[in-house]
């Protein structure tokens, strides 16, 4: 692989995120009002709130961690990303693989705890104090599963995972072979992403 | 002359010039560039090193038929540069503002430089042994040597200096009755004949072999259940000595582990060893207790409201990772756990100076009684927060790599429960470190600490190399690895195939130059994104509201005491003190037995009976 | 080289003379006893370079040997003529009340520790066993307080029991064998003392002469002693006293009993004694006593050591007993200015720091700390412990083994609190009026325990050689009887 398309991929592969999560969010804002029988916002509004956050016009600073902090959540989420292959792109999958990816995960949370923490707010620290020990509770399922999925792989290689369950058909998906598994991981994800009930 | 006699008789010579110039203040100084004298020593023996010969001392001793001498292989090699770099840094750390105000406290700084060289010169000479006699003499030397530097502080240091000396020293009478033993079966002491002898002992006697001198080895090391005296003796040492001590006493515990047991007895002997009842062999016994020495201490020091003690047993936590990937075996495990050696010792020196620099200022480590010295003491911050990242094991630093290495090698080997254990451990260490630099550095500043500056340069500048060190060594562990693997090729270990930034697997590789790349890059564009936001307003600690009060310079509170508190809750039953009632316990019936012996020398009827005993008998015999 | 007589006829001589040279002329009576004793320092140093390694035997009052007595003089014997002599001089009772008393007591001491040591023959063991009690009584009471009174008190009458049984034992090997001269009792014991009776009769002297040897269950008087009488007495009584009774059963052991039974009979009473010795100094709160409970389990360690077969546990059992010859006797004097409470003594140290580094480098060495002499004498133990296939030298490797580590940690914790800056800044003190005179008499001591790890190598290859030569009966036999025939 050249060079230039490697990087392409590198800049390519986070918009690609990006998107999808501005419209994981959207779907999850609209399922949720639709349960509540509301109509839910529309189409553009992740991009809205993204327009409205910059316009903003008091952006208070609480020192410099509390910007880095801020920096370090968005970047671990970039860099994770690169290392999460997407249809067609692989980026640089391979360089970390599998462990890597769940530990660069971890880092934005770090940053963000970091963040809160010089905001010298009592309530902050209470908060990370719960976010740390909920992290203790769903990381704990989730290295099972990622364990498991390594086994049963034989790999860590985020790249030869997709090849192996591709190769092998819908019978050698990986949510097929070891359905308790996934439902653990989707259960370890649910805190990740902390929605309801985490 | 050859470099090991240089560098034996020059560090030799740093304890002389201790000896005699330690009282004066620029002993620090003097100390510090003998230290870096002592490096160069080594360095200037590393091509030999580098070429898998070892480097012999001149002098050999030959006392009641055991030859002795001394040599310097890629084992010590490794192990010696992590403890001159841990004394260099401390005596720097020591040199300056520290020692001077350690001396004005009341401090002995005379009996500090004396004992850090000593312990330097001992380990040195422990590290070189050439056979087991030699192994024996420079383990108590180092043993004493640690000892001393402990009890510097006085007061309670003493206290857990003498609780280790009992440890300690019932840790060597086992060691000795192990080599008494292998030399009752071999003849000699030397290396070879061990290692030929080895194979025609009975499976008891190899399970007694290993019993005696791990455990005995265990005691330094601070495994489970020899683990309870690490964390006061080395919390309780003056800041310098706590660094060192963090930094690579407890490894030499981990020295003689590889060497005699993997080296000489060799881990598929321990295979062969199972224990009866049980599915397990000797090697699942070691991970596991690997993995609850991981454990245990990591969720005690989750639970430590002071500072130094909270190091002090992640510190002992932090060993199990390297047992564990030694135990292992194979060529990624070993090497997780000896660069773990390397990696461990610079966050854990780091850190523990970061401590020390805030005591330093504010003096105290009472972790309810610090909060917001970010602003005061930014550098200081900047360095524990290094150290943490590095011993919680999170890229980019050099802790994540070691930890990749040890996960990588339990997926490899199929160790879930032991993968388990080791990542439950990473968590505690995440929380509990967590805790160290938010309730230091983080929420509000206290009123009787606004006027904190930061730590001096003396202290400060350690602490930055220290950091360059952590992450230079996390974006490029080949740098590293390449003497892990000529340790592993002078140990008989399986050689790791490394790269400059990690490691190329069929199963998964790690290039931790891409890894930390894209890291950064991603933090570019986090910066980017954070930035283009426009101008932000730099608003005081007070400028805030907590639970729709506003928080006033009257009321400030800083959230620290019992941090975890939900967890706690939960987890406290499982806190039972087990070790501890153990200790106590046979201390207990030590002291029984010792009042039923004075009772019994108090009174001199037994020897009356005794008598009388021995003229009845004598008369039966005679008639 | 039958000048080696005069190492015990002259201090005897003395003995009787100083109290009334004292009299006349208390400068010469001050003097006579260390001349005496230097001079017949100066006698043995010439015997030993004069014997060039050979043993050889000394008929005395003209009776050839079985019917006379004779002395027979070996490396080791002299070495403990030579020691006994040295140490007498070392710790002599300079300053005194009793001053003539003391001094005559000493020489009686002197003279028949020597002639303990040269003796051939069971009867002289006896009679100069007997002489060194006398003295050794007086000695312990020579304080005159009430409580070495009653310390005394309780040493005679186990010593005067222990007499009774080594008389007891004597009188059975006279009459299983008829003989008394120890040349000839080595022939004869294979067949004759080979027996249950034999056996006892052992037993029996090893409880009688092991009063004075500290042996486990007839050392009851052991910490009451040194804990009254005077810190040089003290020394004297564990340095050199306890390793002449040892050398006694040592010279039985190789020359009369050479069953295993009796071996193990030791090896068994020297575990309890190092056991419940280390165990009761644990928990001793004053220094003499916590000093006398450890001598008793060393004492222990040493029986163990001898009570090893052949030539490697005398090898092991000389090199303990000289090393405790060395440190014991240091650490008496030390604690001579530590008397009382041990919980009183904190910042002694602080406040004499020579005196508290001396006692440092001597506990060091009695915990056998390498490379200091005490680990190597361990060493030979150890080695000759595990090399014995029998497994109660198995357990005692282990019981030694867990007896230093309860040393270690007893003695540490005395020298921890001698370096603790007292609470109320008052400093202990020094008690004694002759401080300076007992630093330097340890110091004199640690240079050679110092000198000792220096020449390690040539010391333990004579020592050695002194083993083997006291470990061979038939070169006793040969010696005695083909000397006497030159006679």
């Amino acid at each position: 692989m050249s060079i230039q398309i490697l990087l392409m991929e590198l800049i390519l592969m986070p918009l690609v995120a990006f998107v999808v999560g501005l419209f994981m969010v959207l779907m999850l804002r609209r399922i949720g009002a639709k349960l509540q029988r509301r109509v839910g916002p529309p189409m553009m509004q992740p991009l809205y709130d993204i327009v409205k956050l910059y316009g903003k016009k008091t952006q208070i600073s609480h020192g410099w961690m509390h910007d880095i902090g801020i920096v370090m959540a968005v970047g671990g989420y970039v860099a994770a990303e690169t290392l999460l292959p997407v249809p067609g792109m692989d980026g640089i999958a391979d360089k970390g693989g599998l462990v890597t990816l769940v530990y660069v995960m971890m880092i934005p949370s770090l940053g963000l705890a970091l963040g809160v923490g010089q905001c010298a707010n009592p309530n902050g620290s209470i908060g990370i104090a719960r976010a740390l020990t909920a992290m203790l509770a769903y990381d704990v399922p989730f290295v099972i599963v990622v364990f498991g999925v390594a086994w049963y792989f034989g790999t860590t290689n985020l790249v030869d995972i997709i090849a192996i369950q591709q190769a092998g058909g819908v019978a050698g998906w990986g949510a097929i072979a070891m359905p308790l598994l996934a439902i653990a991981g989707l259960f370890a994800l649910q805190g990740h992403v902390r929605q309801a009930a985490f | 002359m050859t470099p090991l006699d240089e560098l034996l008789l020059f560090s030799g010579l740093t304890l002389v010039l201790m000896l005699l110039l330690g009282r004066f203040s620029y002993a620090g100084k003097v100390a510090t560039v003998f230290y870096g004298g002592q490096l160069l020593f080594l360095v200037k023996m590393a091509n030999r090193i580098v070429d898998g010969a070892t480097v012999p001392f001149s002098l050999q001793v030959e006392l009641f038929g055991q030859q002795m001498g001394w040599r310097f292989d890629a084992l010590s090699w490794f192990f010696a540069v992590i403890t001159l770099g841990a004394g260099l840094l401390s005596s720097w750390y020591a040199s300056g503002e520290w020692g001077e105000r350690f001396r004005r406290r009341g401090g002995n700084l005379w009996l500090l430089h004396v004992a850090l060289a000593a312990n330097v010169f001992s380990m040195l000479i422990l590290l070189g042994s050439g056979d087991l006699l030699a192994l024996f003499i420079g383990w108590e030397l180092v043993s004493w040597a640690s000892f001393l530097l402990m009890a510097v502080a006085g007061g309670r240091a003493v206290q857990a200096a003498m609780r280790y000396i009992t440890y300690a020293m019932s840790g060597a009478m086992a060691i000795l009755a192990g080599i008494v033993l292998l030399w009752s079966h071999a003849g000699g002491l030397q290396y070879g004949q061990i290692i030929d002898v080895i194979p025609q002992l009975s499976q008891a006697q190899v399970w007694l072999l290993v019993g005696l001198f791990g455990s005995g080895f265990a005691v330094k090391m601070g495994l489970l259940p020899f683990h309870l005296w690490q964390a006061a003796a080395y919390a309780e040492t003056p800041g310098p000595g706590a660094a060192f001590f963090g930094a690579i006493s407890a490894r030499m515990g981990l020295y003689a582990i590889i060497l005699v047991l993997v080296q000489l007895i060799g881990l598929a002997r321990l295979s062969e060893l199972t224990i009866p009842f049980t599915f397990l062999d000797m090697r699942d016994l070691w991970a596991w207790i690997a993995v609850l020495t991981i454990i245990l201490p990591t969720y005690t020091a989750l639970r430590q409201s002071d500072a130094r003690y909270l190091l002090a047993w992640h510190g002992i936590g932090q060993g199990g990772y390297m047992l564990l990937g030694l135990v292992m075996g194979d060529a990624l495990g070993s090497a997780g756990g000896l660069l773990h050696v390397f990696n461990y010792a610079t966050n854990q020196a780091v850190l523990f100076f970061a401590v020390f620099a805030v005591m330093f200022r504010t003096g105290t480590a009472d972790l309810n009684k610090l909060g917001g010295l970010i602003t005061r003491m930014p550098i200081s911050f900047f360095a524990m927060l290094v150290g943490i990242i590095g011993l919680a094991g999170l890229p980019p630093m050099n802790g994540f790599v070691s930890k990749w290495f040890v996960y990588r090698s339990l997926m490899i080997e199929g160790e879930p429960l032991l993968f388990l254990g080791a990542i439950i451990g990473t968590l505690g260490t995440i929380l509990s470190v967590y805790k160290l630099i938010h309730n230091t550095f983080l929420g509000q500043l206290r009123v009787e600490h606004v006027d904190v500056r930061e730590a001096p340069w003396s202290m400060v500048a350690p602490m930055i190399i220290l950091m360059l060190l952590i992450f230079a060594t996390g974006v490029a562990p080949g740098l590293v690895l390449d003497w892990v693997a000529l340790v592993q090729s002078a140990v008989g270990l399986p050689v790791v195939a490394n790269t400059l930034g990690g490691v190329e697997l069929a199963s998964g590789s790690l290039d931790m130059l891409w890894v930390v790349g894209v890291l950064f890059a991603g933090f570019g564009i986090g910066a980017l994104l954070f930035y283009s936001g426009g101008r932000t307003r730099q608003v005081h600690q007070l400028d805030n509201y907590a639970g729709g009060h506003f928080l006033t310079a009257e009321t400030r509170y800083h959230y620290s005491d019992n941090f975890y508190a939900g967890l706690m809750h939960l987890i406290r039953p499982w806190y039972r003190g087990s070790f501890l009632w153990l200790e106590s316990t046979l201390g207990s019936l030590l002291g029984i037995a010792a009042s039923l012996m004075q009772r019994l020398y108090g009174s001199l009827h037994p020897s009356i009976y005794l008598l009388v005993t021995v003229v009845v008998t004598l008369t039966w015999v005679l008639l | 080289m039958s000048t080696i007589v005069l190492t015990v006829v002259l201090p005897l001589l003395a003995a009787f003379v100083v109290p009334v040279l004292c009299r006349v002329s208390p400068l010469l009576g001050r003097l006579l006893g260390p001349l005496t004793l230097a001079y017949a320092i100066l006698l043995t140093l010439q015997v030993w370079l004069g014997m060039e390694g050979k043993p050889f035997s000394i008929a005395l009052g003209g009776f050839q040997p079985p019917l006379g007595i004779n002395f027979y003089v070996d490396r080791l014997s002299l070495l403990f003529t030579f020691l006994t002599l040295v140490t007498s001089l070392l710790l002599w009772p300079w300053r005194n009340e009793t001053e003539p008393r003391q001094y005559a007591l000493t020489l009686l001491l002197a003279a028949s520790a020597c002639g303990l040591a040269l003796s051939g023959d069971l009867f002289n063991i006896y009679v100069f066993y007997e002489l060194i009690s006398v003295a050794s009584f007086g000695l312990a009471a020579a304080t005159r307080s009430g409580a070495a009174f009653a310390a005394s008190l309780r040493y005679l009458i186990l010593s005067g029991l222990g007499s009774v049984l080594a008389l007891c034992g004597i009188a059975i090997v006279y009459l299983q064998t008829g003989s008394l001269n120890l040349a000839q009792l080595s022939q004869l014991a294979p067949e004759a003392l080979n027996t249950p009776l034999g056996m006892s009769a052992f037993a029996l002297i090893l409880l009688g002469v092991g009063v004075k040897g500290e042996l486990f269950p007839v050392n009851s008087w052991v910490p009451e002693v040194y804990a009254a009488a005077s810190s040089r007495v003290s020394g004297l009584l564990a340095g050199l006293v306890s390793k002449l009774a040892v050398l006694v059963i040592v010279r039985l052991l190789v020359l009369l009993f050479q069953q295993e039974s009796a071996l193990h009979l030791m090896l068994i009473l020297g575990l309890l004694g190092a056991i419940s010795g280390e165990l009761a100094a644990w928990r001793a709160k004053d220094m003499n006593r916590m000093l006398a409970f450890s001598s008793i389990g060393q004492l222990g360690v040493i029986f163990i050591a001898f009570s090893i077969p052949g030539e490697t546990g005398l090898f092991a059992g000389l090199a303990l007993s000289l090393h405790h010859l060395l440190v014991k006797p240091g650490l008496f004097l030390l604690a001579e200015r530590w008397r009382g409470s041990l919980a009183g003594l904190r910042g002694a140290g602080l406040a004499s720091p020579v005196a508290g580094g001396l006692f440092v480098l001597l506990a060091l060495s009695l915990v056998g700390m390498p490379p200091l002499p005490g680990f190597w004498a361990k060493f030979l133990l150890f080695t000759g412990l595990a090399a014995q296939p029998s497994v109660i030298y198995q357990v005692a490797l282990g019981v030694v083994l867990l007896s230093i580590v309860i040393e270690a940690n007893y003695l540490f914790r005395v020298v921890m609190n001698l370096f603790q800056p007292a609470e109320d800044n008052s400093a202990a003190v020094i008690t004694s009026s002759h401080g300076w005179l007992n630093l330097g008499t340890t110091f004199l001591l640690s240079v050679l325990l110092i000198a000792g790890m220096l020449f390690m190598g040539p010391l333990g290859t004579w020592l050695e050689g002194v083993a083997m030569q006291a470990a061979d009966p038939v070169l006793y036999f040969d010696t005695v009887f083909s000397v006497s025939a030159i006679h």
